[in-house]
């Protein structure tokens, strides 16, 4: 039973950023559009892009190459907005650079990125505790991200610079 | 009922039951409370009955035997002490009596009220009785009697037995016994046995309790008191003292006597055991009886009560089973349409679940309910409609796929077409400068001809200027020469002729060929521009199967949501995404085979230019050709003047040589002329020979180019026929989703 549990893979929404493989657990994944025009927010920070409106409902959209300490997004033909379902926070979605495909990633493979063991650098790497894990796949790394750290980290950013 | 939620269906199905459960416990509860009644009524009614009546008969006796008591103490205080208890006895049994008419009274039994009456009487009667034995009881007459007998009259009998002893010795001490002794001795003897019997009698007169019996033990008693007097008078002889001190004695005997006679006259002991051994047996005998008859009743309501509580019990019995298995059936029932409310509608949202797994997206679920499993089915209602609206979605882009695929091998086929006929017109074009080339090679042996014949006049020329000094001699000779040069040129003038014909014919080719290369040009304009279009066509569909593997991966999304039931869609989205994949590469495939059709058709055309160019150059060269065969017609011409004029000079040769010289000089320069005028057509000929063969060997490029563009095509056409074939996979498997709005589409 134990044994059948351990070997039931995670399945993972996976995108791209720069050429480098993310990925969030597909059951917080509400849904991926090509919806990609922001409203801005007056006095939102760098990383929030603005809201979105998919069907009726606002989402803030939120630029994860800028959480993640890359370069602002360039908006092209592969660029998605990844939006989480509300068990993850507030509606809100992520811009990437373009969709990958569904991983599907046994335990054996995914190894735990804790941040206790980079406390001393933590506080220096705020963004550390965004990777929740990382998925050793046959071809390269899968960093697993933490999506319900996203908005805490644009509060923390925003009170920091406040 | 349909409308609860599940916790109020719940809490409905166990408030019935416990509805049913206090029904079962208030029908336990009355029954119980029946018999308890019954019971009460057994133990508070009938037994209260019989402890009373026991308890009256236990009164009663124990009356009785402190009556008894008290008749047989001796002693006055305990006798009355006795008799006190009996009458409380007596009081508390007819106490209880009462309570027991009462109690009867209450239950308006009539035999046991008799009963209870007769019972009262008796028991009355008996205390009745009881009363006049105790009464006498009380008085202890002979008690007293036989006190004062056995005390104060023994004493005294003691006293006087003593004294007549005394006098007894007195006597029986005088040595001798005279007649007087005697006597008095004698009379002692008798006064003391009088004495004695007194003694006996008093207690025969105690003991007797008859009237007459009494009498005559008194009239006994007064004989032996006279015999005791009379007797004393004579004992009493010569003792003065003592004979009045036994005198007083004897008469205080007398007073006992009297004292106790009157008192064993009352005789209350022997009356009241009397009484006690007859009147109060008899009514206690009575009593028991009518205690022992009421017992009997009373054994006998015990007796109904308990079969009235056991008939009771056992209807209580029926009654509770019978309220239990009702309640037990109704539970069920309820417990069975609850249930069937719940399960029936899971049944149907499993049923749905299952369609939907199958493919049949058509399904629904109409639950009018608005509890848990209305809102499970609604929630699934809704995972079919999204589905239905992604199927839908792919519905519409595999049939746009399929309309795109439908207008590239419209496109293809029009492609393949045009480039057919462009190969045919290349074919044409080909055929057309075969014949060029022929008629230019014919063109290159009359021009060769021509040169030859030329050359020819030119050797004659020379021949004939060279014999112009033996011309006299050789005139006949030239004149033979010169009609030879006459037909000779006769012939160049049709051989240019011929020329300028073939030129003209050639001239006409080449414009047929140039039109045919413009024409051909325009046809792969057009083949370009249809691979432009199949670019759009292509990118179309390239974004058509990014929006499906987006579609796709948003199903996929969704089927994770909702977990083991979206597993089978799951599968259906992988597979769309791998149909979408496939198509993006098919169309990508495409573009590139369109990519190098529209190389090769640039290449065609890059080819058709050439060919175009150089039959523009043919053309000029064959104007030019036709230029310098006009130069030599006109050439040609004069030679034959010149020649007819020689021939009319050949007459006239003799009268002028010089100027047949002349003439001969002037043919030599014509003939030069010609002869350079042959050469340039020669060489014009071959250059347009080259250009024919240049031409040729395009034409072949333009014949394999279009080859190309027709195989390019042929691969088009596979292409989009596979594309097709996708698109109608795609709509096919799209299709095992059975959704309302195909069945719109039907209709």
């Amino acid at each position: 039973m134990k044994e059948n549990v351990t070997e039931m893979p995670r399945l993972f929404c996976t995108f791209r950023l720069e050429g480098h493989l993310f990925g969030v657990d597909m059951l917080d994944v509400k849904e991926v559009t090509t919806e990609t025009r922001c409203t801005r927010i007056a006095h939102a920070p760098d990383e929030v892009l603005g809201l979105v409106n998919i069907r009726g409902h606002i989402y803030l959209t939120l630029d994860l190459r800028q959480l993640l300490g890359l370069s602002p997004a360039v908006v092209t033909d592969q660029t998605r907005l990844v939006l989480f379902k509300p068990v993850v926070g507030h509606p809100f979605g992520v811009l990437v650079d373009e969709i990958s495909e569904v991983h599907a990633v046994t335990p054996d493979q995914i190894e735990v990125f804790s941040a206790t063991e980079h406390s001393q650098v933590s506080s220096l790497l705020r963004r550390v505790d965004l990777i929740a894990a990382i998925g050793k796949l046959p071809e390269e790394l899968l960093v697993v991200l933490n999506p319900r750290r996203f908005l805490t980290i644009v509060e923390q950013n925003f009170t920091v610079s406040a | 009922m349909k409308n609860f939620k599940l916790a109020s269906k719940m809490f409905l199905l166990t408030t019935i039951l416990m509805v049913s459960v206090m029904a079962v416990a208030y029908v336990a509860v009355n029954r119980l409370a029946t018999v308890n009644a019954q019971v009460r009524h057994l133990v508070d009614a009938t037994m209260a009955k019989v402890s009373e009546l026991s308890e009256s008969h236990v009164k009663f006796l124990g009356g009785v035997r402190a009556q008894k008591n008290a008749v047989l103490s001796p002693e006055d205080d305990i006798s009355k002490a006795f008799a006190t208890a009996s009458r409380a006895f007596q009081a508390e049994a007819t106490d209880k009596a009462a309570r027991l008419k009462e109690l009867i009274g209450r239950d308006r039994n009539d035999a046991q009220s008799k009963a209870v009456d007769d019972f009262i009487k008796a028991l009355n009667e008996a205390g009745r009785i009881n009363e006049q034995i105790l009464d006498l009881a009380i008085q202890n007459t002979n008690i007293k009697a036989r006190r004062l007998l056995s005390m104060d009259i023994q004493r005294l009998t003691d006293v006087l037995s003593a004294r007549l002893q005394a006098w007894d010795d007195e006597v029986t001490s005088k040595e001798t016994l005279d007649a007087q002794g005697v006597k008095r001795l004698k009379t002692l003897y008798e006064v003391h046995d009088s004495l004695m019997r007194i003694q006996s009698n008093a207690i025969k007169h105690i003991e007797s309790s008859g009237d007459e019996e009494m009498s005559a033990q008194e009239k006994k008693l007064d004989e032996l008191l006279e015999q005791i007097q009379n007797g004393l008078a004579i004992a009493s002889v010569g003792d003065v003292v003592n004979q009045v001190d036994s005198r007083a004695k004897l008469s205080d005997l007398k007073l006992l006597l009297a004292k106790m006679t009157k008192l064993s006259r009352l005789d209350t002991n022997n009356r009241s055991v009397a009484l006690s051994l007859n009147e109060s047996k008899m009514a206690g005998d009575e009593c028991v009886k009518r205690i022992g008859e009421l017992d009997k009743l009373l054994v006998a309501e015990a007796k109904i009560g308990r079969d009235q509580s056991e008939a009771v019990y056992v209807s209580s019995l029926w009654w509770i089973i019978c309220v239990t298995v009702a309640g037990v059936i109704f539970g069920f029932l309820v417990a069975y349409l609850v249930t069937q409310s719940v399960v029936k509608p899971v049944l149907e949202v499993r049923n749905l679940a299952q369609a939907m797994a199958g493919g049949d997206l058509r399904q629904r679920i109409s639950l009018k309910q608005l509890d848990e499993v209305g809102q499970l089915s609604d929630a699934t209602n809704s995972l079919a409609d999204s589905l239905t609206k992604i199927v839908t979605q792919i519905q519409q882009v595999s049939t746009g796929l399929a309309g795109s695929a439908t207008d590239l091998t419209g496109v293809s086929n029009h492609l393949l077409s045009q480039s057919e006929t462009a190969s045919m017109k290349a074919a044409n074009v080909a055929s057309a400068s075969e014949e060029l080339s022929s008629n230019i090679s014919t063109m290159a042996a009359a021009a060769e001809q021509m040169s030859v014949n030329v050359a020819s006049i030119s050797s004659a020329s020379e021949e004939m200027s060279m014999n112009v000094g033996t011309i006299s001699s050789a005139a006949e000779q030239t004149s033979n020469n010169v009609s030879v040069v006459s037909t000779a040129v006769g012939e160049i003038s049709s051989s240019f002729t011929d020329v300028l014909n073939d030129v003209r014919e050639g001239s006409r080719v080449a414009g047929e060929a140039s039109r045919m290369a413009d024409s051909a040009t325009a046809t792969i304009q057009l083949l370009s521009q249809s691979g432009t279009e199949i670019s759009k066509v292509t990118e179309a569909i390239k974004m058509i199967a990014l929006q499906t593997n987006l579609l796709a991966l948003n199903a996929t999304i969704e089927a994770t949501s909702a977990g083991e039931a979206g597993k089978g869609f799951a599968v259906v989205a992988h597979e769309i995404k791998e149909l979408a994949n496939q198509s993006a590469k098919a169309a990508e495939d495409i573009a590139r085979k369109i990519e190098g059709v529209q190389n090769d058709t640039r290449q065609a055309v890059q080819v058709i230019q050439n060919v175009s160019q150089i039959i523009k150059d043919i053309n000029s060269s064959a104007g030019r050709i036709s230029l310098s065969v006009e130069k030599q017609t006109r050439a040609a011409t004069m030679i034959s003047q010149n020649v007819g004029e020689a021939n009319k000079g050949v007459g006239n040769i003799a009268r002028s040589i010089a100027e047949v010289a002349k003439a001969a000089g002037d043919m030599s320069r014509n003939v030069a002329e010609a002869a350079r005028g042959a050469t340039d057509v020669s060489r014009n000929v071959g250059e347009a020979a080259k250009a024919a063969g240049g031409i040729s060997s395009d034409i072949h490029g333009v014949s394999t180019a279009s080859k190309a563009t027709n195989q390019s095509a042929s691969k088009v056409h596979d292409s989009a026929e596979r594309l097709d074939q996708i698109g109608n996979e795609l709509k096919k498997l799209v299709g095992r989703f059975k959704t309302n709005t195909e069945n719109t589409d039907v209709e």
